[in-house]
């Protein structure tokens, strides 16, 4: 083909499209302007929904809210990071929406990028901060440490029900979100000890990746040769390979072993050997941001959410089912319904989570809610480290910025 | 009276292009009789033969079949009405052998067709013929003349009694071309009608028992073969006189150009393809290097010019030893090859002037790599101007060119690098009466301005035309070397077939 | 000049003229119905998956091509791995691993520009090892007769984990863990009032490449050998080491591509690679749209980018899953490059079968 003749094809292309373009242009949108409805637009990850995870999550949230508090929202999967500063700047200044919200890490960059030039548009970060406080960016992070803690002293009550004492977690990479699951983590386990009086062996593995299933497996299998009764999944995608690890190690008979999942319920992955998950409610963290523009509340900088704001916690039946029936609805979950993973759930807790656990459980919760303690968020590795050598000495009020655990 | 089989009245085909390829066309052919179509390129004759195997649909006219009116949307059409073709370019498949080509062409027919049924069927048709094809052999490894045995014994095997032939000898050699004949024969005897398309007038007056020849999409006349000379022939194809042949002169020879000393060459499967083959070509002669196709002729002719290597022996042009020089360098210093096969000689998805600069990049350059296209032009300009070239513009790609003006481009090309050593392989294979006489009466004019070229051709005629002096090749080794008036047809023929001479002698 | 001669060459100049407005127009004719066939056939798709299809088409069209600057800034990457897939496909190479030469050319600039603060520095760095890893994967093939495509995906995700685990464990940001070190501000490009540098300096990257193609001998050796090995060697010329061009250039391609997509765009990459992932594969559909032609694939890259940017919007407008605009843009790509693949293809697959 001669290349004139090749751009003579392209010029015609060119010429419809825009030749189309202004048609429609002028024609106007249908269905476009009208009422005064607050009107929210919510940007996924690059990944989008379908994660069962974070994005579904944030989208929960979201349709909750567009019922709750009478509000329109719109959904955007951006295709690439580099879609990201574009789009924020395209949506801020066409005026539309009166609140942006940004699920996930990635959109940390572009909002810090764009979020001066805007300041008429209110933008929600999700599970992350830019570290800019700015009256029209609410970055919206979690206490992990809350629900961590409570984790440590239910898999610390399960690995005696398995006849054991040993637990560990298979952790992503060391980044400070994961400090904070450790800390909490650890100060659950030492809280069980020094309520019981039993000692806990306790193993944290970091793997170096959020992605990698194979590492997670064989982490995993490490740590059950250790003698580890309960792993706690901290590392994403890596820590499915942390659950397959769990679900051979019981199948082939080496022994009984249970694993615990985190932010999303991922109970339903293998309800016989994962009886309960920590929660980061993606869907609060959405809701809240909605609210606060809804009932004029909005406020700028760090928000953090945690038991008493019901942003962490551990999922409850109605949070295991409405997971399963997502994954039902995505032919993710096969081999039971969603009512079989409820049932099997229940039986597991109970016969793995005894009473004195779910007390100790709820005395700490308790002490977090009405504000009598709270947990350290350190800000530099040193800071970290210290923590944990001295919650491994027994001393607990070490994780405390608020109150003590001796009184 | 003969008994018509086809009558085709008064086709027109116009192309959407608006090319007018045929213009009320009448063709009657009878019962089994052998009809040959003769024409130029460009003349109709493959439109024509198209239209009755139902490939394209005509613009206007009608087809009757044993009189009967008959409308095709296909071959399929044609091959139920018992309408076979044979293509220049063969439709098996290369991997498959024999037998699974034929049962496969069969299966099209009957879904539930045994190989073991197929075997038996193809075995009694080879007797009723006298053939002997290795059905279990792999198609690629058979000679092109078995090949073609296999296409015709494929159409036969679907019950043709029509049996259409395009240029059915251009791909074979002399040999190959006796033996198709013979099998022809054969087949006219078993009652067969066999349409037979050429530009050879020889092969007209071999075969045929009647010659409809077409002009410019027009018929000029049916005539029976055996009541018109081949001078006639010639003039109805073609409406010049071109029966005279250039006169050759002999024995003018000057320098000695290029010496070839003990030279051995392997081909693609690394077997000796050269067997210590020595030669000189002398400035202006023409040396015919004659042979059966296969016999070294190629190896030889790239080790000459370097795209392959020899592992033994030397060449020497004029005094320098360039045994081991690249191909360009050969080319910089004045060797210059026209390939046997325009796809390789020509790109073919490039235009004709990008084409007319291959195998002479390095002139076109400036300092910085650049090429000057305003220079390639104006050679291409004088390519087309001095060959007679017939494009639609210099920048066509080369493909919607003729193979006869193709042809015209490639040989144009390296001549007017002004070479000193000019080898041609085949160069007027597939061409028409004009196209091959124009290329001949060049080389004949470039030899007499004292051009050394070695002219490697299985066409003997061409061979004996053309040649000074003749060199025979056979299982890559030189039979016999000497002036072009030591040597006949016939005792050509002996040598290529590797006997040699004290043999033919007595 | 006789008067005969004068008539004669008006006769063929009109002749020509006549000739060639005829293949204009057919290709006029050619290109507009397979476009309004394309749009057709999406069409279709979206009003039997139940969408209104003037609406969609609406949204896709108004916002693809309505933000100029986004518009270009996104075709840029593109524009260079299209480029990446075309320039070794015209010497006759499927060059599958313009996503690994990209990754690296982003990764090495990155790194070049952190140390150096320099832009220029970052791009020569990224275009060089882009340009240096596409010219491995073609010298396998040369001299180790190993399949560039299974290489190239071999390749691809060789550097996929390396550049995670380099990201992720080396070079990551202390403040924002999962990204990589920043773009120092000094070393950024940013657009020249509102003008897109990067945009800027791709397109006079591809002009390069045209030049290179279509004027210098590198570019006509390299036509010559990817349409027949055969007549590059019965031009004197070296097939392999136009292979290996065409590789390095094409590499080179891509790495400046990556190398404008962070030093331009995004500023950093983040340790799962959504910033480069996936823009080699989408420049093979780019390079065939252009029909390999680097003119044509900068208006190529233009077009799919206002499509993958609409697709995004019809999904915020109209509520429809990402994937319906995902498939619309399959169908109209396809349809759009469709007749010509194919005879690339078939024509590339014969030549390779008979040398090989």
């Amino acid at each position: 083909m001669s290349s004139s003749k090749l751009i003579l094809s392209i010029v015609v292309i060119l010429v419809i499209l825009v030749g189309a373009g202004l048609y429609l242009y002028y024609q106007g949108f249908p269905g476009m302007g009208g009422g005064k409805k607050i009107k929210v637009a919510v940007l996924f990850d690059v990944g989008g929904r379908g994660d069962l995870s974070f994005n579904d999550m944030a989208y929960l949230g979201a349709e909750r809210a567009e019922k709750e508090l009478n509000v329109e929202v719109e959904y955007m999967t951006p295709k690439s990071l580099e879609d990201m500063i574009p789009l924020l700047k395209q949506l801020s200044e066409s005026g539309e929406y009166d609140l942006l919200v940004l699920v996930g890490f990635l959109w940390t960059g572009p909002l810090n990028a764009t979020a001066d030039q805007y300041p008429n548009q209110k933008f929600a970060l999700i599970d992350s901060t830019t570290g800019v406080v700015r009256p029209n960016e609410a970055d919206i992070l979690f206490r992990e440490q809350e629900c961590a803690a409570l984790i440590g002293i239910i898999a610390s009550g399960m690995a005696y029900e398995l006849g054991g004492s040993t637990i560990g977690a298979v952790a992503g990479m060391d980044i400070p979100p994961l400090w904070k699951f450790h800390i909490g983590y650890l100060f659950g386990v030492k809280y069980f000890e020094l309520k019981t009086g039993k000692p806990v062996n306790f193993l944290w593995q970091y793997t170096g990746t959020f992605t990698d299933t194979q590492v997670g497996y064989s982490t995993a299998t490490q740590l059950l040769q250790q003698g580890a009764k309960v792993l706690y999944g901290l590392a994403g995608l890596t820590h499915v390979g942390m659950f397959n690890a769990i679900i051979d190690w019981n199948k082939q008979g080496k022994g009984k072993a249970l694993a615990i999942g985190q932010d999303a319920s991922q109970e339903w992955y293998a309800p016989e050997y994962i009886p309960v998950s920590g929660a980061k409610r993606v869907d609060v963290a959405v809701y809240h941001a909605i609210e606060m523009v809804v009932k004029n509340t909005w406020k700028g900088g760090i928000i953090t959410l945690g038991l008493k704001e019901e942003g962490v916690g551990i999922w409850d039946e109605d949070g295991v089912k409405s997971f399963a029936e997502l994954a039902y609805e995505t032919k993710q979950l096969k081999d039971h319904t969603p009512d079989d993973v409820v049932s099997i759930v229940k039986q597991m807790r109970s016969k793995y989570i005894k009473g004195y656990v779910w007390d100790l459980v709820h005395e700490l919760e308790q002490k977090i809610k009405n504000g009598e303690i709270a947990f350290k968020t350190p800000l530099t590795h040193d800071e970290y480290d210290q923590i944990i050598q001295q919650l491994m000495q027994g001393n607990l009020d070490a994780a405390l910025e608020k109150g003590s655990i001796a009184s | 009276m003969p008994e018509p089989i086809i009558e085709m009245e008064n086709i027109i085909k116009i192309y959407p292009d608006g090319v007018v390829a045929l213009k009320g066309v009448d063709l009657t052919i009878w019962k089994g009789e052998i009809h040959a179509i003769l024409g130029e390129n460009g003349a109709g004759k493959t439109t024509l033969m198209r239209i009755l195997y139902g490939e394209i649909k005509p613009t206007s006219g009608a087809i009757k079949i044993n009189g009967e009116e008959v409308d095709f949307h296909g071959p399929w059409d044609a091959i139920k009405r018992g309408i076979g073709m044979v293509y220049q370019h063969f439709t098996l498949i290369p991997t498959f052998t024999v037998l699974e080509n034929l049962h496969l062409s069969l299966l099209a027919l009957d879904e539930s067709i045994k190989a073991e049924d197929v075997e038996t069927l193809t075995r009694r048709l080879m007797d009723e013929l006298g053939l002997k094809i290795p059905l279990y052999d792999v198609v690629e490894d058979l000679p092109i003349g078995v090949q073609q045995r296999v296409e015709i014994i494929k159409t036969l095997l679907r019950k043709a009694n029509i049996l259409i032939l395009d240029e059915p000898t251009s791909v074979l050699t002399p040999i190959e071309v006796e033996e198709l004949f013979k099998m022809l024969r054969k087949l006219k005897k078993l009652g067969i009608t066999i349409i037979f398309i050429t530009h050879k007038l020889r092969e007209v007056k071999a075969i045929s028992d009647r010659v409809t020849i077409m002009r410019r999409g027009k018929v000029v006349a049916t005539l029976y073969t055996s009541k018109v000379s081949e001078e006639e022939l010639a003039r109805l194809t073609v409406d010049i006189d071109l029966t005279s042949k250039p006169k050759i002169r002999g024995g003018i020879r000057g320098r000695r150009i290029l010496s070839i000393n003990d030279l051995w060459v392997r081909d693609e499967r690394g077997l000796d393809a050269v067997k210590g083959v020595s030669l000189e070509l002398y400035e202006g002669e023409i040396l015919g290097l004659a042979g059966v196709q296969g016999n070294g002729q190629k190896e030889l002719i790239e080790a000459i010019v370097g795209i392959r290597r020899a592992y033994r022996g030397s060449i020497k042009y004029l005094d320098q030893d360039i045994t081991s020089l690249s191909v360009g360098d050969r080319y910089k210093l004045g060797i210059s090859y026209v390939p046997d096969s325009r796809n390789i000689g020509l790109v073919y998805e490039m235009n004709l002037t990008e084409n007319s600069i291959l195998t002479n990049l390095h002139n076109y350059l400036s300092g910085i790599r650049v090429i000057n296209w305003s220079e390639a032009y104006r050679t291409a300009d004088k390519i087309v101007r001095e060959y007679n070239v017939v494009a639609p513009s210099l920048r066509s790609p080369i493909q919607y060119l003729s193979g006869g003006n193709q042809q015209k481009v490639m040989v144009g090309r390296e001549a007017t690098r002004e070479p000193k050593v000019f080898i041609v392989s085949e160069p007027t294979h597939g061409l028409d009466v004009r196209a091959t006489r124009f290329i001949r009466n060049m080389l004949v004019k470039l030899r007499d301005l004292g051009k050394s070229i070695l002219l490697v051709s299985t066409d003997l005629d061409e061979i004996m035309e053309l040649s000074n002096r003749i060199a025979v090749i056979y299982g890559g080794r030189i039979m016999s070397v000497g002036d072009k008036n030591e040597y006949t047809i016939k005792k050509l023929g002996l040598l290529m077939g590797g006997i040699h001479e004290q043999r033919i002698t007595k | 000049m006789s008067k005969g001669s004068l008539s004669k060459l008006i006769e063929t100049l009109s002749e020509r003229l006549l000739t060639e407005r005829r293949e204009y127009l057919a290709t006029l004719i050619e290109t507009s119905s397979s476009l309004i066939l394309a749009l057709l056939a999406g069409g279709i798709v979206l009003a039997v998956l139940g969408y209104d299809p003037l609406n969609v088409y609406n949204i896709l069209f108004r916002y693809g091509f309505g933000n100029i600057r986004y518009l270009l800034d996104k075709s840029t990457p593109l524009m260079m791995t299209g480029l990446a897939f075309a320039i070794p496909l015209i010497a006759g190479l499927f060059n599958i691993g313009g996503e690994s030469q990209l990754y690296i050319g982003a990764f090495i600039a990155l790194l070049a520009a952190y140390y150096t603060h320099s832009h220029v520095i970052g791009i020569l760095a990224g275009t060089i090892a882009g340009g240096l890893l596409g010219a491995f994967i073609g010298i396998l093939r040369v001299y180790r007769g190993i399949n560039e495509v299974i290489s190239s995906i071999m390749v691809n995700w060789i550097f996929f984990y390396l550049i995670i685990y380099l990201i992720s464990g080396v070079y990551y940001n202390p403040e924002r863990p999962h990204e990589s070190i920043p773009i120092p501000k000094d070393a950024r490009i940013y657009p020249i009032s509102n003008i897109s540098v990067i945009f800027a300096i791709a397109v006079l990257a591809s002009i390069l490449y045209y030049i290179i193609l279509f004027h210098t001998d590198i570019g006509y050796k390299m036509r010559v050998t990817g349409l027949s090995t055969a007549s590059a060697k019965y031009a004197g010329f070296n097939p392999d080491l136009s292979m290996i061009y065409s590789m390095l250039l094409g590499g080179a391609a891509a790495g400046l591509g990556g190398a404008l997509l962070v030093l331009g765009m995004t500023y950093s990459i983040d340790d799962m690679l959504s910033a480069v992932y996936g823009l080699g594969f989408t420049g093979i559909g780019i390079g065939l749209l252009g029909r390999l032609h680097p003119i044509g694939i900068i208006l190529a890259s233009i077009f799919f980018s206002g499509l993958l940017i609409g697709g995004q919007w019809v999904e915020l407008k109209t509520g429809a899953p990402p994937e319906l605009a995902d498939t619309l843009i399959g169908v109209i790509v396809i349809a759009l490059a469709i007749p010509y693949v194919y005879k690339l293809l078939v024509s590339r697959l014969i030549q390779r079968r008979v040398i090989e």
